[in-house]
């Protein structure tokens, strides 16, 4: 049987190491830094366009109730809680998951409109799509001929 | 909790050697109890038609893929197990659930933890 982990730390170095640099949103978004047996704040994608910001977060494992968004003015909270203990009866050969406790405030650049706001939790990840006021939304200005 | 979704062991054929995309190694939990061995693997962003799972010759080994917003695949994940003997390879399951995957060996029932009666010489 496994032995404290040691044959599957004999395949992990083998296999499994990154072969290519990874792209910037790919990193930013799924390459989490792991520590076992603590708490990490999972890693939060901000993205805009000229009528929308959008915020991403890695959150495997996690239900919708243990998850809080708030919004007040241009400020966008989010916090949840989701842990790793393992189920009763279960002895524990290899411990990698985090527990992830966190609230993460951000600071729109933009106002957004409080009713244009949606929040899905799908296959672990949380996108939040905000709608820009009417007045931020960035518009082309045409120039005309004088 | 969200639904699960059961995965068959798929036959197709491994990411790595179809395309090369940037991969990650997914943190997992390895528990056991007396029934079988359970591994736990966040794989955040993925379904359960973009995993592969297969069993060759004591190693098991995961792989999934990320397609981000549009159908390209963008990076993926993978690790590999090596299995200690005395599991069955044919009842091996997996579910995935919110981006978490949840795969479980049995150990074949000669490695199950018996008692065994001591009677008086």
């Amino acid at each position: 049987m496994f032995s404290q982990g040691h044959e599957l730390d004999r395949f992990f170095s083998p296999f499994g190491t990154t072969a290519h640099p990874l792209s910037e949103l790919f990193e930013e978004l799924f390459g989490e830094a792991v520590e076992s047996r603590s708490q990490v704040t999972p890693r939060f994608s901000l993205q805009e366009t000229p009528t929308s910001f959008s915020l991403t977060a890695s959150l495997p494992g996690m239900s919708e109730k243990d998850l809080h968004i708030d919004l007040h003015q241009s400020i966008l909270t989010v916090s949840g809680e989701r842990n790793t203990t393992p189920p009763e009866g279960y002895s524990v050969l290899r411990r990698e998951r985090p527990t992830l406790r966190f609230t993460r405030s951000v600071a729109l650049p933009a106002r957004v409109d409080p009713e244009k706001v949606s929040a899905t939790l799908k296959n672990g990840v949380l996108t939040i799509q905000l709608e820009k006021a009417q007045e931020a939304q960035r518009r082309a200005i045409a120039v005309k001929a004088g | 909790m969200q639904p699960t979704t059961q995965l068959q062991n798929s036959s197709k054929a491994p990411l790595s050697t179809s395309q090369k995309l940037p991969f990650v190694t997914p943190p997992v939990d390895v528990l056991e109890n007396d029934d079988h061995i359970l591994i736990l693997a966040d794989l955040p962003g993925v379904s359960e038609s973009d995993i592969t799972v297969q069993f060759e010759q004591d190693t098991l080994s995961l792989e999934a893929r990320l397609t981000g917003s549009g159908s390209e695949p963008m990076a993926g994940y993978q690790r590999k197990f090596h299995l200690p003997r005395g599991i069955d390879a044919e009842r091996i399951s997996a579910e995935v659930s919110a981006g978490l995957l949840q795969l479980k060996v049995p150990k074949s029932a000669d490695q199950k933890r018996r008692s065994i009666q001591v009677r008086a010489g």
